[in-house]
This record gives structure tokens, C-alpha cells and sequence, in this order.
């Protein structure tokens, strides 16, 4: 289904360095297909400093399970049961990854407070919570009329990038409740094609700006 | 950093020798210390634990050292010289003094608690936050994800953004949130998880039925909303059933243990720490119930035994009443000095079952004769604790600076996502000293102080 995961993953990434930024900074290698062969974390240019002041408190506040959940099902126009349940049935949010996404079960397995900080299986958790809620409005919006992403003909085999513009800003404003700047569209125009040249659907189009929109930072850390 | 202290437990013994210290004395230092330093965040609205001194009692961690070599004379006599003497140092070798650590709230005993204050932002205005500034747009988004459970909306963002009175905008919308849904029924609720500490399967839906904890959720939440004393947490003579309602006296449960009613009459009832689910879980078979009063220390004073926290021993205990051995000189008295006459007003209660039902207050309970034992809390005698119960232990607790200090520490910790660093010390001692002086002890007036904060609106 989604052929431009690699070219997605580096979008997330940038997206996310430059999360709060008005005209981020781009790293060198940004460009790349996500499949170099660098050494990991740490290696490339640093990104420079902004050229803006910064928060010297250097902290951000974990947004918990809950927080998340209502902004989804806000941002996504979707009732509570058709967001990511486990085999139709558990709730991602309340039972699979409840820890992880920062909450707690007190009554069942005695935890009487939720975890400190993030894990490592937080990311995780959170990108599929995330892509099943984006999957979901998507086909809701296909098979009726569309609530969300009424800015693109989804049955469509290739989008626009005046299409594409307007579906990001209008997630960034549902998700992020903030319009992306010039810059970010750019990036996220990459999603219009699968790395190869290929023109990709309209349907994976929306679902994978979804998912870079609605896992940058700013929209688990405040 | 120092690479290695000398052996602590030898310079005690022989600082004991010299200047006739009683190497096994009762845990007279918390309450020296704090007579010494009563400012000091250690000591404001706490009680100084043994491990500013201590890695664990008796062995000593750097600063404990430098102290107790420092001492020219009978440990209780010369403390205080001896913590002046060691201001200058800095034992740990963290960089800071003893006396600046001491005035941050760090430990100057343990080199990786330490503070330095992040500089000024500096450089072109940042387009997104005001940063080192008070931010109400930033406060707004805090607040609203604390308190609502969920973030603003683009157009409440933008609503907000054209506020003529952006703090009253700011205020207004935290108004609602503890009014939401969300605050009573999630937010409040999580607060309470580690005070309550429900299990279901011995919920009164549960396998084994013993009580019902929904009564302390629904207590908890009261007590924290709207106009209401957050001193009710501990003081409360009333219930608060499923619909809202305030309800007093004895509540019916089923069968002869009552489970899942509440068994006391309203002079025998003390807020969250005596509903039958708390006198349940914590009492369960004990005669004595230390774990049950030192829950309720832990949940509501913020003091926990079990980390040496809260020491105020009284002279002549622990008499070990229940025959269980914790008058050994050497390891038990060090925390049953204190825990033991915390517990006697409990043990008039049933825990799992008894005459009454679970929780309920027994004539027959306990065993030993009430002349015998000396009741008290943070250094208040209680009188008649086998007619009152618990009730005085609950107002001394509810008026002390102990409890609103961890009321305004629970709420300021939730708000910030993270307990309040030591440049933000000062910010917690006024929300804990207005929660009595102006605000009534509402709890939601705690909450709009705390909102104003620096430490809450400062990116």
C-alpha cells in the first residue's frame, strides 16, 4: 500500500527537526532516499542553530494517551471505536499501548502512575495509532461524502501540487492546529510521487501526509 | 568529584566515641536538622529526610561526614554548629557549596543532584513562542492539554490569539477544563491512582468482593473541585455516591462485612482515609496497621517511611505493643519510633473483617489497653484515640504545612509534566502558602495560581 515509505520516513524526520520552526532548516542530506549508508544517528552536518532565539529550559511536556486520542478523533472527524483496536476488539489507546503512550492502569495491573517519560516502543505505538486513524478517515471519505480531506479527489491516481498544498495546510490545521509554513509544503510535496518518479494515489497521498503531519513532534510534545 | 569518602560507618564510630554521640540513637537529625534550616526547601512544608545525611541509615553519604567530623561535642548539642561549619564545603563535589545546595534544594551529599540555571534566550525574536518571557498563547496550549485533556482548536487558537485580555482568556478556558468531563473523570482520577490504590479483582465487582473503591474516587474528585476545602480529602465526615451526591453516616453494604457500603458514623469518619476500601487494602488482618497510617502519611503529607522520609520519633517508642520486634535498637526503631505512634489510632479500625463489617470502627479492637501506647502525629500528642479515632490525626495532618505543600507539589508536578526544578522552589511555597492564606484551600484556585506561574507559561 504505502510504496513511499522510505521517502515518508525521511519526510517524518525532517518534519519533525524542524517542528515550531516558521522556515526550518533543512540538513544536507535531506535529500537522500532514506537508505544511505551512514553510520546512524550523530553522523552528517549538525544542523546550524536557528537564527531566532530558543528555549534555554531545553524541555517539552509529554501530550499522554488521552490528549492524543481527542486530538485525533477531533482532527479526524472519527468516534472513539474506529480509531486502532486490536483485532477489532482492544483499544489501542486504552489497553494495547495505553503504557506506552503515557497512561496507566491502575485497576487491573496496578500501575498507580504512568511512565516518566517516552519508551522506546512510544514511536511505534504512536505511528500506528496515527496511521489506523488516517486510514480510516480516508476510506470513510472515499465511501461517503468527504469530511476531511475534501481537497482531493481520492479516487484520483495522482495528485497536484496545488492539491497537495492544500490537503497538507488543511491537515496542519486540523493536527496541528497551526497552518505549515512554505518550506514544509515543499517537503511534503514528496509525497506526491514514490521516489522513482512514479505518480502516487491520491488515497496514498492523503493517508501518508496524514501520518508525517500527525506524528511531528509538536503534535506529542508540548 | 570525590573518588571515594572515607569509610562513613568508621568516622561515626569514632566521632560517637569522642564526643559521646549514641551511634544508635533515635533519628533525633531530621528534626535538629529542620529546627537549624527551617527555610530550606527541605524543610518547608517537610520534613528533612535521612538521606540528606545518610545513603541509607546509619551509614553516612559525604555531607553526613563532613558533619559528623565536624562535631565538637554531644550530637544533639552542636548540630547546628557543625552545619554551620560545613556550609563552605562541598562535599559532594559537585561544583556547589553545601549552603547553595541547601538554598536550592538539591543535595549537597549526592554529586548528581545539582543546579544551574539555564541562561536568558538570546538572539532574533523567535517567530513561534516568547520565549524566556511569560507566553499566554503557550500557557493556553499547556493548560488546555492538563486540564481539557486535549489540545485547542486552530480557531480557538486563533480566537485566543485575538483576545483583548489574553490572561483573562487564558483563565477563563481553564475554568472550563476543571469543569470538563475530561479533569473529573480522567484527570482528577490519575491523581488519585497511587493515594487510592484500587485492584479490581477485590472491587465489589470484582472475584473476591471486600470493598468498593468508586466511594474514594468519587470523594477524591469532590474534594478537589469547584468551591470545595481540599482539606475534606483527610477531614470529609460525608460520602459522595454515584450520582453526586454528598451522603452521611452509615451506608449499607451486603452481607455481614457491609462490602461496598461504608460502615462509620460520621465522629468516626476522616476523609479518604477512612473509607472502607482505604482501611481495607491497608489493614487488612493487622492489629496494628502501620502500612495503613503510613499510606496515609505517604499519600497526603507526602512523607514515605519506607525512604526515611518524616522521621519525628517519639521518646519511649517504639514499645512494640504487637510483640512484632521493632523495638531492635539497631535497625527497627530508626523508623517505628515515628511509624508506631502514627499507627495506634488506626488499630480501633477493622480492616477485612471484624464486628461491623469491613472498616468499620470496633470496640473490641484492639487488644491492648489504650493507656498504654502514646498516639501522635508531627509532634501532636492525640488524646482518646480509642473514642475518636483517627479524626484528630486527620486535622492535625490537614492543617499542617505538610499537606498543602504536597496538595500544591501534586498539582504542580501534573502541570508541569514533571516535578518543579530548584529555580521553581519559591513558585511551589507560594501556591502551598496561598492554598491556606488566601485561597480557601481550593483546589482550583490553586490551579489558576499555578497556571500564572513562570514555570507554567515561560517557554
Amino acid at each position: 500500500m504505502l510504496r513511499s515509505v522510505p521517502r515518508l520516513l525521511v519526510t517524518v524526520c525532517v518534519l519533525a527537526a524542524s517542528a515550531g520552526c516558521p522556515d526550518p532548516v533543512v540538513a544536507d542530506g535531506a535529500e537522500g532516499e532514506g537508505e544511505g549508508e551512514g553510520e546512524g544517528e550523530g553522523e552528517g552536518e549538525p544542523l546550524p542553530p536557528p537564527p531566532f532565539a530558543i528555549s534555554t529550559k531545553a524541555e517539552v511536556a509529554w501530550k499522554r494517551h488521552r490528549a492524543v486520542e481527542s486530538d485525533l478523533l477531533a482532527a479526524l472527524a472519527l468516534e472513539k471505536g474506529e480509531l486502532c483496536n486490536e483485532l477489532g476488539l482492544y483499544s489501542c489507546v486504552d489497553f494495547v499501548h495505553q503504557v506506552p503512550l503515557g497512561g496507566n492502569d491502575p485497576f487491573v495491573k496496578s500501575q498507580y502512575e504512568p511512565l516518566a517519560r517516552p519508551t522506546v516502543t512510544t514511536p511505534i505505538a504512536l505511528e500506528r495509532v496515527v496511521l489506523s486513524g488516517c486510514v480510516a478517515r480516508v476510506d470513510k471519505d472515499i465511501s461517503g461524502p468527504a469530511e476531511v480531506f475534501s481537497t482531493l479527489e481520492l479516487s484520483a491516481s495522482s495528485v497536484t501540487d496545488v492539491e497537495a498544498d492544500a490537503t497538507a495546510q488543511l491537515l496542519a490545521r486540523r493536527l496541528l492546529a497551526r497552518e505549515l509554513t512554505d518550506a514544509e509544503l515543499v517537503i511534503l510535496r514528496d509525497l506526491t510521487d514514490d521516489g522513482d518518479g512514479n505518480a502516487v494515489s491520491a488515497r496514498d497521498f492523503a493517508i501518508t501526509t496524514c501520518l508525517a503531519i500527525g506524528t511531528m513532534v509538536e503534535t506529542v510534545f508540548y | 568529584m570525590k573518588a571515594l569518602v572515607p569509610p562513613f560507618a568508621v568516622l561515626a564510630a569514632v566521632a560517637a566515641v569522642a564526643f559521646g554521640v549514641d551511634a544508635q540513637a533515635r533519628p533525633t537529625g531530621p528534626r535538629l536538622y529542620c529546627a537549624h534550616y527551617d527555610d530550606t526547601p527541605a524543610c518547608r512544608g517537610a520534613i528533612v529526610a535521612c538521606t540528606q545525611c545518610h545513603t541509607a541509615p546509619p551509614e553516612l553519604n559525604a555531607y553526613g561526614v563532613d558533619i559528623v567530623t565536624a562535631l565538637t561535642g554531644p550530637y544533639d548539642d552542636v548540630l547546628g554548629e557543625a552545619l554551620v561549619a560545613v556550609e563552605g564545603n562541598d562535599s559532594d563535589g559537585d561544583g556547589l557549596s553545601n549552603l547553595e545546595e541547601l538554598v536550592l534544594g538539591t543535595k549537597p551529599g549526592d554529586a548528581t543532584s545539582f543546579f544551574a540555571a539555564p541562561p536568558a534566550p538570546s538572539g532574533p525574536t523567535n517567530p513561534g513562542f516568547d520565549v524566556g518571557s511569560y507566553d499566554p498563547a503557550f500557557a493556553h496550549r499547556r493548560a488546555m492539554i492538563a486540564y481539557c485533556g486535549r489540545s485547542p482548536t486552530f480557531e480557538e487558537r486563533e480566537a485566543f490569539a485575538e483576545a483583548a485580555d489574553q490572561r483573562a482568556a487564558l483563565h477563563d478556558a481553564v475554568d472550563v477544563c476543571l469543569e470538563s468531563a475530561y479533569w473529573k473523570t480522567e484527570g482528577l482520577p490519575r491523581l488519585a491512582d497511587k493515594r487510592i490504590r484500587p485492584l479490581q479483582a477485590i472491587n465489589v465487582d470484582g472475584v473476591i468482593p471486600l470493598a468498593d473503591y468508586a466511594w474514594d474516587y468519587r470523594l477524591f474528585v469532590h474534594a478537589l473541585t469547584g468551591d470545595r476545602d481540599a482539606r475534606d480529602l483527610l477531614v470529609a465526615d460525608y460520602h459522595v455516591d454515584a450520582n453526586g451526591t454528598v451522603v452521611t453516616g452509615v451506608i449499607a453494604g451486603s452481607g455481614d462485612q457491609q462490602v461496598g457500603g461504608q460502615p462509620l458514623a460520621v465522629d468516626k469518619r476522616a476523609g479518604m482515609i477512612t473509607t472502607q476500601w482505604f482501611l481495607m487494602i491497608h489493614t487488612m488482618f493487622s492489629e496494628l496497621p502501620r502500612t495503613t497510617a503510613a499510606q496515609a502519611y505517604r499519600a497526603y503529607l507526602g512523607q514515605d517511611i519506607a525512604r526515611s522520609e518524616g522521621l519525628l520519633p517519639v521518646d519511649g517508642e517504639p514499645v512494640d505493643i504487637d510483640n512484632k520486634g521493632v523495638d531492635d535498637n539497631e535497625t527497627c526503631i530508626y523508623c517505628h519510633a515515628t511509624l508506631d505512634p502514627l499507627s495506634y489510632a488506626f488499630a480501633h479500625y477493622n480492616g477485612i473483617g471484624g464486628g461491623g463489617g469491613n472498616g468499620a470502627f470496633n470496640a473490641g479492637r484492639p487488644s491492648w489497653a489504650p493507656t498504654a501506647i502514646e498516639s501522635a502525629i508531627l509532634d501532636v500528642p492525640l488524646q482518646n484515640v480509642h473514642e475518636r479515632g483517627v479524626v484528630d490525626w486527620a486535622r492535625t495532618a490537614a492543617d499542617s504545612p505538610l499537606f498543602r505543600q504536597t496538595i500544591a507539589g501534586m498539582f504542580m508536578t501534573h502541570g508541569l509534566g514533571r516535578p518543579p526544578r530548584p529555580d521553581e522552589l519559591d513558585a511551589l511555597q507560594d501556591l502551598a502558602d496561598r492554598l491556606a492564606d488566601t485561597d480557601g484551600y481550593r483546589a482550583t484556585a490553586l490551579i489558576h495560581r499555578l497556571v500564572d506561574t513562570d514555570a507554567f507559561g515561560v517557554p
